[in-house]
Order: C-alpha cells, then sequence, then structure tokens
C-alpha cells in the first residue's frame, strides 16, 4: 500500500517534471491575411495554401528567457499572426530528445519545422532524410540537404559596433565581455567587439569572463564583479536570461553595460546601446518563403544588409559619438569597411 | 604577478564568502540529516524550492523577510517529501532524492511560467542590502570582507557555530548522532529513533531554504528556471569532503568559493581555453580532498531506514498488556 503510494508520488513527480517540456499549440483565432495566395493555389509554383501548412518550433531553452528563445517564439507568433498557418512550439527540449521532438511533428503532418539554435543541425540532419516531403530549418546551424536548410547571421557585425561604443563610454579605457562559451559564432563577435574597440582607442583593454552557461544568473553577476574588479566600466552581456545578472552588477557598481539579440534598455537603464539580431524577422522571411515556393537551397546568411542584424537606439552616447558609430555602420553597409564576419 | 595581485584584492575574497554562503548553508543543513541516518541529495531540489518560493514569497508581499520565510516553507514542502520517503515509506534514499530534485524543477518552472507568463520581462522583488556591521566594516581590508556581506552570510556562519555547539556540546546532538551511528542502542535507551530522523530532515530543509534564499533574494532578486544550476550537488559534495562535520563542510563550501572567484578573476589574466578556469573550482576541492583529507567514512547507518528491532516490538506490546 505504501509502495504504491511512493510509486504513484514519484510518478507525479516524473510527470510534473515532464510539464516543464511541455507542448503548446497556437490558438487560430487570428483572421486569415489578406495577401492569401489569390487565384488558386496549384498555378504557381508551389505556393501553398497557408490555412492547411502547420509551423513547428523546437527551443531548447525556455521561451520566457527574454532573450535568444523568446525572439523565436516571437518570430513564431508573427508567423501565426501575418501568414495565419497553424502553429506549435515545444520548450527545454535536452540535445538528446531533439531527434523524438522533431520527428513527432514531422509525423504529425507539420510541414515546416524550426529547430532553435546551432545544436538543432546535427539532430536535423538525421531526422530530415526521413520526412522528405517535411522542410526543416536550423536556426543559426551551418546545415544544409534537399529538405533541411540552415538560417546564420553574418556573426562579427554585432560585436564590432558594441565595441566601438563601449571604448566611446569607457573612462577607465578598460572595458568587458561576458559571453557563455567559445562557439565559434560567439567567438566571431567577441574577436570583432575587440576590434571595434581598438577601432576608436587602440590603447584600450578587452577583458572576456566565460560563465560556461547561458542562462546561470548568480554566476554571471559574479562574473561581471570580476571583470569589474579588474577596472573595467563597460560590459557586454552575450547571454540569455543571464544579462540580467550582469546589469545589477553594471547599476551596483554604477558603469555601464551593452545588451545583445534585442533591445535591453528596458531592463536596465545602465544599458547604452543593444546589438541586434531579429530572430523574428529571419523566421518570418523564411516561413514567407516557403509559403510562396521560393525557398533556396543552402545555407541562407542574414546579416545588417538584410536588416536582420543591427543595433538598437543609443542612449548614454553624446550625439557625436552615436553619428560617428551610425557613419561607421554605414560604411560598413557601403562596403568601405572590412569586418570579419563568420559567414 | 598579476595572479598574486588577485589574492591582495578583498574584492577576491568577499566575491568567496558571496559564492560560498548558499553552499554553506546547503551542505549545513546536509550534515544535519545524514547525521541523523537520513541520506539527502535532495539539496538542490530544496534550494530551488527554497530559491523560486523566496522569490515568489517577497514578489507578492513586497516584503524580503517574508520572502525568506516562504523560501523556508517552500523547501520545507520538498524536505517533509523526502522525510515521508525515506523514513516512513523506507524507499532508497537516492531515488527518492533524484525524483524530488526533477520534481522541484517542474514545480518551480511550471509555477513560474504560469504566474509570471512568457512575457519575458523578468519582475524583481524586494530583496536584501548588505549589512555594514558598524564600526568593523570600517576596518581596512578585513571590513569589506567580513563585515560587509548581506544578511544570510552572516546566518550561515552563526548557524555553522550554533550547529557546531549542538552537535558536538548537547545531549539532544549525540542523540542525533547515535541516530545515524547506531539507532537501535538509541532506541534501546528510550529515545524515538524516527522523530529524531524526522525532525533533522525538516530542518534540512530549512537550511536549504535559506540557502535558496540567498541565491534570489541577496541582489539578484529575480527568478529563472533552474537557477540553482547543481550548486545543491556541490553541497552535498561538500558534506561528504567535509566528513560529515558542520566546520568541515563549511570549509568545503568556502573552497569551492575561493575556486570559483578564483577562477572568474584568472580568465581576465591568462589566455587559456576557458574550459581549465570552468575545471578549477571542482579540481581545488578535488586535491584538497586528496591530499589533506583521509578516506571519507559516513554515519553507520546512512540510509538505512530505521526498524525497531522485532524482540523490542514483543517486549514493548508485552509491556503494554501488562499495563491492561
Amino acid at each position: 500500500m505504501k509502495r504504491k503510494l511512493m510509486a504513484l508520488l514519484l510518478a507525479g513527480a516524473l510527470a510534473v517534471g515532464l510539464a516543464a517540456c511541455s507542448r503548446n499549440v497556437g490558438t487560430e483565432d487570428s483572421a486569415p491575411p489578406a495577401s492569401s495566395p489569390t487565384g488558386g493555389t496549384t498555378e504557381t509554383t508551389g505556393a501553398k495554401d497557408p490555412s492547411e501548412v502547420k509551423v513547428a518550433l523546437v527551443c531548447g531553452g525556455a521561451v520566457n528567457d527574454g532573450g535568444w528563445n523568446a525572439s523565436a517564439y516571437e518570430g513564431l507568433q508573427r508567423i501565426e499572426e501575418t501568414l495565419g498557418v497553424e502553429t506549435a512550439y515545444t520548450e527545454k527540449v535536452a540535445v538528446a530528445e531533439m531527434p523524438q521532438v522533431i520527428r513527432t511533428y514531422a509525423r504529425q503532418g507539420f510541414d515546416l519545422i524550426f529547430g532553435h539554435g546551432a545544436e538543432f543541425g546535427e539532430p536535423m540532419s538525421t531526422v530530415a532524410p526521413e520526412f522528405p516531403d517535411t522542410t526543416f530549418v536550423a536556426v543559426n546551424a551551418n546545415v544544409e540537404a534537399g529538405n533541411l536548410t540552415g538560417t546564420v547571421f553574418k556573426f562579427g557585425e554585432c560585436g564590432y559596433f558594441c565595441g566601438m561604443a563601449a571604448a566611446m563610454v569607457s573612462e577607465t579605457g578598460k572595458i568587458g565581455i561576458i559571453p557563455p562559451d567559445d562557439a565559434p559564432n560567439n567567438k566571431a563577435d567577441i574577436d570583432t567587439y575587440e576590434l571595434g574597440a581598438k577601432a576608436v582607442n587602440p590603447d584600450i583593454e578587452v577583458y572576456t569572463a566565460f560563465t560556461g552557461s547561458w542562462d546561470d544568473l548568480p554566476k554571471a553577476k559574479e562574473a561581471s564583479e570580476s571583470l569589474i574588479s579588474k577596472g573595467c566600466d563597460v560590459l557586454l552581456a552575450m547571454g540569455d536570461a543571464y544579462a540580467v545578472g550582469v546589469y545589477q552588477a553594471c547599476e551596483n557598481a554604477g558603469i555601464k553595460a551593452i545588451g545583445w539579440v534585442s533591445d535591453q534598455h528596458d531592463l536596465s537603464d545602465a544599458v547604452i546601446c543593444s546589438g541586434l539580431q531579429s530572430v523574428g524577422d529571419v523566421y518570418v522571411a523564411t516561413a514567407e518563403r516557403y509559403l510562396e515556393g521560393t525557398m533556396e537551397q543552402g545555407v541562407q546568411v542574414y546579416g545588417m544588409p538584410d536588416g536582420a542584424q543591427g543595433m538598437s537606439e543609443f542612449y548614454g552616447l553624446t550625439e557625436e559619438q552615436a553619428a560617428e558609430v551610425e557613419a561607421a555602420m554605414q560604411d560598413y553597409l557601403d562596403g568601405k569597411l572590412e569586418i570579419p564576419t563568420l559567414y | 604577478m598579476e595572479f598574486l595581485n588577485i589574492f591582495l584584492t578583498p574584492d577576491f575574497y568577499s566575491a568567496t564568502f558571496r559564492l560560498a554562503t548558499p553552499l554553506m548553508l546547503a551542505a549545513l543543513g546536509g550534515v544535519i540529516s545524514e547525521r541523523s541516518g537520513v541520506l539527502n541529495m535532495a539539496l538542490e531540489g530544496q534550494i530551488l524550492m527554497g530559491a523560486f518560493f523566496g522569490y515568489l514569497g517577497s514578489y507578492l508581499f513586497q516584503n524580503v523577510w517574508l520572502g525568506v520565510l516562504t523560501a523556508m516553507v517552500g523547501s520545507l514542502f520538498l524536505a517533509a517529501l523526502h522525510a515521508f520517503m525515506s523514513i516512513k515509506v523506507k524507499v532508497n534514499q537516492v531515488v527518492s532524492a533524484v525524483g524530488l530534485n526533477t520534481l522541484a524543477l517542474g514545480i518551480t518552472s511550471t509555477l513560474f511560467r504560469f504566474l509570471f507568463g512568457t512575457d519575458s520581462q523578468m519582475a524583481s522583488c524586494p530583496g536584501m542590502a548588505n549589512l555594514d556591521i558598524p564600526v568593523l566594516s570600517d576596518l581596512p581590508f578585513v571590513g569589506p570582507v567580513l563585515f560587509s556581506q548581506h544578511p544570510l552570510t552572516y546566518a550561515a556562519v552563526v548557524l555553522l557555530i550554533l550547529l557546531n555547539l549542538f552537535l558536538f556540546r548537547t545531549s539532544r546532538g549525540l542523540e542525533l548522532r547515535a541516530a545515524g551511528e547506531n539507532p537501535q542502542a538509541l532506541d534501546v535507551a528510550g529515545v524515538d529513533v524516527i522523530r529524531i530522523r524526522w525532525l533533522a530532515v525538516l530542518t534540512t530543509g530549512l537550511f536549504c531554504g535559506l540557502a535558496g534564499a540567498s541565491l534570489t533574494l541577496t541582489g539578484l532578486n529575480t527568478f529563472y528556471d533552474n537557477l540553482s544550476s547543481g550548486r545543491g550537488f556541490i553541497a552535498y559534495a561538500a558534506v561528504v569532503f567535509g566528513k560529515w562535520t558542520p566546520v568541515g563542510a563549511a570549509l568545503a563550501a568556502i573552497l569551492f568559493g575561493a575556486g570559483d572567484a578564483l577562477q572568474l578573476r584568472m580568465q581576465t589574466i591568462f589566455d587559456i581555453p576557458y574550459y581549465f578556469y570552468m575545471m578549477m573550482p571542482y579540481l581545488i576541492t578535488f586535491f584538497a580532498l586528496v591530499f589533506f583529507m583521509g578516506a571519507a567514512k559516513g554515519p553507520a547507518a546512512n540510509s538505512i531506514p530505521f526498524e525497531k528491532d522485532k524482540g523490542r516490538r514483543r517486549s514493548a506490546r508485552r509491556s503494554r498488556m501488562g499495563g491492561n
């Protein structure tokens, strides 16, 4: 009797644990889009009827992290609202479970499946050949196969201009960056951060402290303290949820911070600007291309020229400084400034 | 040279104590439970419960001390489950702990999402400021390190002293240790072993609640899924490294905190792959264990559920009948 009770309790424990990795199906209350294909769907080269298309998103982290995974969720919501397709998502999927989750969506007849992060490249390469009629998109992964496409950002663009802004604001001549790890895409921005800073002030010192995690807030705060004690007075928080920990340390020390992926000025007044990666734009653009049947083979690169990367407003810079960064951005777009990007 | 400078700044030492506080509180809690004979690897789950409910309480009541109280209630709940499983139902205590750690992750993430939504704006709650001890905090070097910490760090030190006195200087402490070494003898002496173990496991919950609160309410003032990030397992290791003594466990926790504070500072000096720095706290603790500690031997009756001896049960029944 007692053992049965125990078994039940443990089963309950597991069930609640699994609930944390739940599937959520979007509601279909959004009106069909005004721009739905006119004149039938069969005559054009594979354009699809949005009402028959189902789009799924699989995330490694939680969609409320305020950064990377939240941007995917936002992209999915925009796809549902603007394109009128049915959507669903699964979050917090461990790497080992990814193939299974992806397969489940494919079996349930989802047509377009997004994997949100470079870590989806491998599992999707495994699963894609099993479902030739499904289209797989691995965001930030450098992969391609018949029905599998990778989208990547031109990593390194934002880092450069963040570095410029940091060097302009720094009074101590020391700036810091707090990345989770040195994966190639992070490394590209870490390197250009230093390049950009040196372009403004050749003598500037750039310090790095890795946290080893994307969302360990207390650790990120301690990493910030360590850089602050080193004399850094501008810190770039290059993570997901842990950026909040960095901003708190910056606020306490009265120094400046730079945000990453989304405009994080509303999270903290210490944030002087943010490097932007509009993941949402990538999602909507990819889904649109899919519906139009114009999706190209191969890895799709999105960067500042596409408007998928850029800088937020400059809150903590003087007008001249902001103008200088903007001029550099224009130079880059015009091809006058070379930045070593990853792709 | 620059490397040695790290040790000359008070900042390094105060970071050490900051990082060690949650580990120390949880490890002290672990010592209590394990000394009474209940294996407690559910520290991680209890810290996470404390961290979330501390945040929730502080947010709802807009009072950080009520937050600390809710943190303790939150992890007390998990501790009660562990006590029930281990003492009453007598399941394998490792399995119970693993289940409870998963349960805590599920409860906190689910409630966090349910109550705060996917809106990603992290609502912050009132937190505690550093408490400067008058006069002492003005001392050079020692002041900022020891006397300008947040209140829960002081609490950890006070609890360490109290626990040490309790375990080794009081008869109740002796009873608790006996429950973990030789519960049958304790039972024959007429002491209720079950009651002692229940109280010990529940007290562990209270300590872990404080540990969780020290993560969320001391400046971070927000919560995120799996915020404890394995600190409970480090704390458990500290219990073993410290040979199940409060002082040993606290020293292990401080050593680990120092390793973490050191690696974060060394990253800015030497340009070697950062994975080596990530390893450092573990390596330092590991080598300390190998070179300075002997073989680790836990309480003899640890993880063995207590069953009254058959003879004792019969004699108890006889004496009851005799009384009729």
